[in-house]
């Protein structure tokens, strides 16, 4: 029987995939993927004294967030700006209110732009279901801190272990792979 | 493009049909037994849950459409795809592909491809068409369960859209097995009065190559995939289309190579194997020198007669009334013993018999299997196949009657032997490499492109 955690490699995988092919296809190829697994700040440093470079411009960021321990994160950049991901990965009978509460709390607390909570092989509960089809405003979040907009978008999917692929619910702002590619791109261009 | 564009592209590709309506368009999944409600419930409702939580609500994210289907008891399902799809049209558009009509018969894909720019991109393309067109059915193995086979699938007659898919597979390692061109070279190789040679194209791949370089987004194919190669006892590997050595036998020539269907580049052409078609088709992975070398001996690999024909008495005589070239011939009709031409067979399957030379007559095999088309009971018979073999069913008779023998009318000129007899006939050609070389000419547009003209009485006599 397969754990939580055995999952993580394959989705972080195919998610980079899936990014990285939509950026190239967008005719860019100067935007990296650097992964985490378990606390940010930590994995922060570990990033950015591995690649200095290329995520000089996250160096500020990684001394003031606060350690958080997550599930996965990606830190996406492209030399000058860096977007920050977060995957909160789930194998329960269906991910409810707790679990959406649990990504929210550690994109606001991060400043994590772009959460996703991942159920694998299953889907949400009815409520959540219900809550983000109705409830724009639980997954489009803007906060503002020392007087500064930070938007946040999350979304739920389900991870299909047998396919090895993405199962869409249109439950969230972000609606699937291509669209979180598509933000990340126009982040990117500007 | 992006990754989940070309996932639904290949869908639309492998099964779209758009219609007048401007917000509904189908996709055809042709699944038949496979998919069947009545045969197997179970998966049914799993292909139902395919569609509606993978499609619907990829369509939904992407193009903002919703998605229902319908079953049919044939296993045949639709997907239909409601709402504003003009998006959905003009991204097909941008490629080249008009949405009219049953999109992969006339598709051109060539431009689709270049932006495919990854091999990531390119398998979810191919899994989308895997989905809708990738057959499992237990049939579709090679000669035993051993080597399991993914079959795309594909009616009309577009051979461009089959050789741009093939090589896009070939890009991602996904190299194609076996491609079954919709000709009559390939689906109807001795008989050239069977009319029904249109059977689609078949791009097969070993199940072990796809599963490891290709991609499905249904649980219901994916599952499939691994039942399927369960019943393996190894794991296959495909061999490349350079590499791969082709065994070639000979093809009967066809009326039907001139179908007014076929595309201009293979209309009017004779192919003596699947990779020929595919140097004709200018595949940079056609293995040239191999078909070159092949071409070399044309004359043993071509035959301007049927190779075997067999059909109802009546109907053997009317193909030799309707052919000067048969009817004129006078005829020396000898009660043969089968026992004795059985003998001959088994001193060496390859002799030929009522011929000028050692290379020269009709194939002693063929022969035999028209008698034992000839000879069998109804019940022996499945369609125009003995059961279990011609040798066996010869065998039996020859026990049940020793003397058993059959009557064969041979020409004076080597056309074809004509045999017949309880009810039914059968026609033989005959092997003769040195006339059936003369007929060989090579096209000027397409050194690779064979021309085969008629046979006429003065090539057989000037042998």
């Amino acid at each position: 029987m397969r754990n939580e955690v055995s999952y993580y490699h394959e989705i972080q995988n195919f998610i980079e995939t899936q990014i990285i092919s939509n950026i190239r296809a967008k005719n860019r190829s100067n935007v990296h993927i650097f992964w985490g697994i378990g606390e940010l700040k930590t994995n922060l440093q570990r990033i950015l004294d591995e690649h200095p470079v290329e995520c000089a411009c996250a160096f500020s960021f990684a001394k003031r967030v606060p350690p958080l321990n997550l599930d996965i994160f990606a830190l996406i950049t492209d030399g000058n700006k860096f977007e920050l991901l977060i995957l909160e990965i789930k194998l329960v009978k269906s991910a409810g209110l707790s679990e959406w509460s649990q990504l929210v709390g550690y994109c606001l607390v991060s400043g994590a732009k772009y959460g996703l909570l991942v159920n694998i092989d299953r889907g949400g509960s009815q409520r959540l279901t219900q809550m983000l089809s109705t409830e724009k405003h639980l997954s489009r979040i803007i906060t503002f801190v020392d007087d500064k907009q930070r938007d946040h978008f999350l979304s739920f999917m389900q991870w299909d272990s047998l396919t090895q692929n993405f199962e869409y619910s249109n439950l969230g702002e972000i609606s699937s792979l291509s669209d979180l590619s598509n933000r990340l791109i126009s982040e990117f261009s500007t | 493009m992006n990754t989940d564009k070309a996932y639904l592209l290949g869908l639309i590709i492998g099964g779209g049909i758009f219609g007048n309506a401007e917000d509904v368009f189908k996709i055809k999944l042709p699944y038949n037994k496979w998919g069947a409600l009545e045969s197997n419930p179970q998966r049914a409702g799993q292909i139902a849950g395919d569609i509606l939580r993978k499609v619907g609500q990829m369509f939904r994210a992407v193009y903002g459409l919703t998605v229902r289907y319908d079953a049919l008891l044939s296993g045949v399902w639709y997907i239909y795809c409601e709402g504003n799809s003009a998006t959905i049209k003009a991204d097909l558009l941008n490629y080249g592909i008009i949405c009219e009509g049953e999109i992969r018969g006339n598709a051109d894909i060539s431009k689709l491809v270049i932006d495919l720019i990854d091999d990531n991109l390119k398998r979810r393309f191919i899994a989308g068409l895997a989905d809708t067109i990738g057959s499992m059915a237990l049939s579709q193995r090679r000669f035993s369960d051993e080597h399991q086979i993914l079959s795309l699938e594909i009616k009309g007659y577009n051979f461009n859209f089959v050789c741009d898919l093939c090589r896009l597979l070939y890009s991602v390692n996904c190299i194609a097995d076996q491609v079954n061109w919709n000709h009559p070279n390939i689906h109807c190789t001795s008989d050239p009065y069977y009319s029904t040679w249109n059977k689609g194209f078949k791009l097969r791949i070993l199940l072990d190559q796809y599963a490891k370089f290709g991609a499905f987004a249904f649980r219901t194919k994916a599952e499939s995939s691994i039942k399927n190669r369960r019943l393996q006892q190894q794991i296959h590997c495909a061999e490349k289309c350079e590499d791969r050595e082709i065994s070639i036998i000979p093809t009967t020539v066809h009326p039907a190579e001139n179908d007014p269907r076929l595309p201009d580049t293979i209309r009017g052409g004779h192919y003596i194997h699947f990779r020929h078609f595919c140097a004709v088709l200018g595949c940079e992975h056609a293995p040239y020198r191999k078909i070159e070398r092949h071409l070399a001996k044309i004359g043993e690999l071509i035959n301007p007669f049927p190779i075997l024909c067999k059909d109802t008495n009546d109907k053997i005589e009317e193909i030799v009334k309707s052919d000067p070239l048969l009817c004129n011939r006078i005829y020396v009709i000898s009660d043969i013993s089968v026992s004795s031409l059985l003998e001959v067979m088994q001193k060496n399957e390859n002799q030929k018999i009522y011929g000028t030379s050692q290379v020269c007559g009709y194939p002693i095999r063929k022969v035999l299997q028209a008698i034992a088309y000839i000879i069998a009971d109804d019940s022996e018979l499945s369609g125009k196949r003995p059961r279990g073999g011609y040798v066996e069913v010869i065998k039996k008779h020859i026990d049940q009657k020793p003397d058993l023998s059959i009557k064969i009318r041979q020409p004076d000129l080597l056309t074809p032997l004509i045999l017949i007899g309880n009810g039914r006939g059968a026609l033989v050609g005959a092997d003769n490499p040195k006339v059936y070389k003369k007929l060989v000419s090579r096209s000027v547009k397409n050194k690779y492109k064979l021309c085969v003209r008629d046979i006429t009485e003065d090539d057989l006599r000037n042998a």
